[in-house]
């Protein structure tokens, strides 16, 4: 599950249009296949899928989490061949309804809110008074946790592994856990993270 | 809902505006190419140089006070030199159907007391995500340009612009006198941008927001509402996707004493409607929020009584919400339905069944949208009752392409022959036949916007296996007033060629997957000398098409073709012909290298400022 996915399955709080940085990295959220589709009203056929298609809406988090986070547009990954929707073949810009309709009526059908997909906590960053809200599931590790943070608050955030370096210049990632205590995140197994996280801050790297 | 139908004088439908042109009247209005020059835009700003008739145009401006359609101040404009100034200074309603048309600095220039200003970025098919992600139409220059120039704004209506947190809060800083925000299909700001302009501007009576992407930054927006009395009239807020505190939100409505307009979200539970509805009996416009329970409540609140809360508000004329209806409660609304003209059911999903007891007593709707969940037989039950219907949308509960679908030519017939007055229809459908079609046309002659989506891509007539030609042919032909067309299915350039010689009023046009070859767009571009917005996408049209435009692009507001047969020398042709045209190549998937042969779009549109200065990476003026 790469950078992609992780990045662009958090909460709706972060999207391309409040990040440009993440533009690089993100899947472009246009759906229409040039010469698929016109070969397919000249051969009749159906319509087939070209290398360039991209399925991501930013409101489509629905899908993301559904069909495990990630469809490369530049590769058709292995997840693409696994889940065999017949939304699979379809365009994401066809029919013309408009992203929230669409969203909000596939939520409704696959359960959207249903707890067990998500598990959305807030993120704050020392000297930010505005947090923003991440959903930790759509990510499969600490990796990819400061990833997407480092991206979302524009900073560089140590991972856990690295020798601590105390210095003013970096941040370090802290969370409190369910008994209030603040720890360094890292210290425990991803999927005990999971379940003892309540919130998380950002912190200067020399406070620690 | 979408545009408040009394804001129809922004809708893109009505524009007949020629261009925002400063060009007096002893010169060619046509911008053929032969160069207007710029230094006539000097003129428009010596309004000191004393002259004769002072009285005269004194009585002038007072009488151009009393015009108010656009259309009619751009005739006026072109009379003479002091019609135009007298009129740029008496303009207080600013349209912008194009944010790029013109540059901000050009139009504050030529209008000095602007009250209201409208402006429309994005194209349509940006709304389905044809086009890529920061593309433009900022409102920023705008806001930046107006806050020096109209010190009195009132009223901004903005449609598809990408607005930030900061522009909000320059808005609310720079106009002590504002009042009315209208944000449609916008995105880019958030709640903090709504929090500034709920508590910095205190004259608000209108914060609505309409199909818009809010970002959720957790702050508490509705809290920063004046503690005082408010003057609110209008409070939209259903598209906003995060909670709000209902508390405050109570407080709110209750200091709000002239609030006619709530629109709830769907973090707004059914008893939470209640309680609100019980403060706010005025109310003649009610978006219902979920509809449904919220989770931990679901027993107490099927003890709620939400009928004698509908029955309370006798006002109610506009109702819509129910975004997770809880239908076990849908009859609670059967008090305000004999009043009901406008009922949006487009986020419920319901059956026949349930629809039935409610559409029954519904004699006055004028506007439904409905989901296709109804099926034939639900909308059977609309034409048997709404004898006053004007506008239907059917939208797909499943906009999927190869499934069977729960409404076809039978609804749609029905429809036709019980709304004779209808004047607006959005169906989508997996089936429709050239006989429905035609009935329509026979039976509806008012109709003025017709958009039929047969979500099958060249899906024919299901019954003959012919083209949908003969349908949207008649369409063409007995509907005298048509001015917005959309079509699908199975189309030969035959469809367009009726298009082109009965389409005369035909302003908008949408084609998707049709036609088969350059001619299909030569008979239109040839045929509709109204045409001003055309979007085309993976249809079969290439250079010598677009060529065939040349006499009439200028008169046009845009052209969009995505994943047609256009080459990129074929666009370079069109821009160096036409000089005012920003001609726009936009790759729609940045990581691929540029190796096919076409363009992935091209969106082209007039301008009397050239090129914007805030392209993308991914876009290539020619």
């Amino acid at each position: 599950m790469g950078l992609q996915a992780a990045a662009h399955s958090s909460s709706s709080s972060i999207d391309s249009s409040n990040h440009p940085d993440l533009d690089d990295l993100l899947p472009k959220p246009s759906g229409s296949s040039s010469s698929s589709s016109l070969s397919h009203k000249i051969n009749g056929g159906t319509n087939s899928r070209n290398s360039r298609r991209s399925t991501h809406t930013r409101t489509d988090l629905s899908t993301d989490l559904r069909l495990g986070l990630s469809i490369s547009p530049s590769h058709h990954s292995d997840l693409s061949s696994t889940t065999s929707s017949p939304r699979e073949e379809a365009l994401v810009s066809w029919p013309p309804i408009k992203s929230i309709l669409r969203s909000t009526l596939s939520g409704k059908s696959e359960n959207y809110h249903h707890q067990n997909s998500s598990l959305f906590v807030k993120v704050y960053m020392e000297g930010i008074p505005i947090g923003r809200k991440l959903n930790l599931f759509a990510h499969d590790g600490y990796d990819a946790l400061i990833t997407t943070l480092s991206l979302m608050f524009k900073t560089t955030i140590l991972c856990p592994d690295n020798n601590h370096v105390h210095s003013e210049k970096y941040y370090v990632l802290t969370y409190e856990d369910q008994e209030g205590d603040w720890m360094l995140v890292g210290d425990v197994p991803w999927e005990i993270f999971l379940t003892t996280v309540k919130r998380l801050k950002i912190t200067r790297a020399d406070r620690c | 809902m979408g545009e408040d139908p009394s804001s129809s004088q922004m809708s893109e439908d009505d524009d007949r505006s020629p261009p925002l042109d400063p060009i007096s009247s002893n010169k060619a209005r046509n911008c053929s190419g032969s160069g207007c020059p710029s230094s006539s835009s000097s003129s428009s700003t010596d309004y000191i140089i004393p002259y004769p008739d002072q009285v005269l145009e004194n009585v002038l401006e007072n009488v151009l006070c009393f015009l108010t359609a656009r259309q009619d101040r751009n005739a006026a404009s072109l009379v003479c030199k002091s019609w135009y100034r007298a009129e740029a200074l008496t303009r207080s309603e600013l349209f912008i159907g194009n944010c790029y048309a013109v540059s901000p600095r050009r139009a504050t220039d030529r209008f000095s007391r602007v009250r209201a200003v409208s402006i429309k970025g994005k194209p349509r098919f940006a709304d389905f995500n044809l086009m890529p992600a920061h593309w433009g139409a900022h409102f920023g220059p705008w806001v930046s340009a107006m806050a020096k120039a109209y010190p009195w704004l009132e009223k901004v209506y903005l449609k598809r612009m990408s607005v930030t947190d900061d522009d909000l809060a320059l808005l609310a800083e720079s106009f002590p006198g504002f009042k009315e925000l209208v944000l449609v299909c916008c995105d880019g700001f958030g709640t903090s941008g709504l929090a500034v302009v709920a508590s910095k501007c205190r004259q608000l009576r209108v914060l609505d927001l309409i199909e818009s992407e809010v970002i959720d930054d957790d702050v508490d927006w509705i809290c920063c509402f004046p503690e005082s009395q408010t003057c609110l009239e209008s409070l939209m807020f259903d598209c906003v996707e995060c909670h709000v505190n209902f508390e405050a939100l109570e407080r709110l409505v209750i200091r709000s004493p002239s609030l006619k307009k709530l629109r709830l979200n769907r973090y707004v539970s059914i008893g939470q409607l209640h309680h609100l509805m019980v403060r706010a009996p005025q109310l003649t416009h009610l978006g219902t929020g979920s509809f449904s329970s919220s989770e931990g409540n679901a027993q107490g609140d099927q003890e709620l009584d939400c009928v004698s809360a509908f029955a309370a508000c006798k006002s109610i004329v506009c109702l819509s919400g129910f975004k997770e209806i809880f239908v076990d409660q849908l009859p609670a609304i059967y008090p305000v339905c004999a009043n009901l003209t406008n009922l949006n059911f487009s986020y419920a999903n319901i059956s026949a069944e349930q629809l039935k007891p409610v559409i029954r007593n519904c004699h006055k709707l004028q506007t439904f949208w409905v989901l296709d969940s109804v099926c034939d037989e639900g909308l059977k039950a609309v034409a048997a009752t709404c004898k006053e219907l004007r506008e239907l949308r059917v939208f797909p509960v499943d906009p999927r392409e190869d499934i069977e679908g729960p409404v076809s030519e039978i609804g749609f017939q029905a429809i036709s022959e019980g709304c004779r007055k209808l004047q607006s229809i959005l169906y989508f459908c997996q089936r429709m036949t050239n006989e429905a079609v035609k009935a329509m046309s026979r039976n509806c002659p008012d109709l003025v916007v017709f958009r039929l989506c047969i979500m099958g891509r060249h899906r024919p007539d299901h019954v003959t296996g012919e083209s949908m030609d003969e349908g949207f042919g008649a369409i063409v032909m007995n509907c005298k007033k048509l001015t917005r067309l959309a079509v699908s299915g199975l189309l030969t350039d035959q469809a367009f060629s009726y298009i082109g010689q009965y389409g005369k009023l035909v302003r908008t046009l949408s084609v998707a997957f049709a036609g088969d070859s350059d001619m299909a767009l030569q008979y239109v571009l040839e045929g509709c000398p109204k045409l001003q917005k055309l979007e085309i996408r993976d249809s079969p049209f290439g250079d010598s098409a677009l060529r065939s435009g040349l006499h009439h692009y200028y008169n046009m507001r845009f052209l969009w073709m995505s994943s047609c047969l256009l080459t990129r020398q074929g666009c370079r042709d069109i821009a160096r012909a036409l000089p005012r045209l920003v001609v726009e190549v936009i790759k729609s998937d940045q990581q691929q290298v540029e190796t096919g042969e076409y363009v992935d779009i091209l969106y082209m549109y007039r301008s009397l400022d050239g090129q914007r200065d805030d392209i993308p990476k991914f876009v290539d003026i020619l």
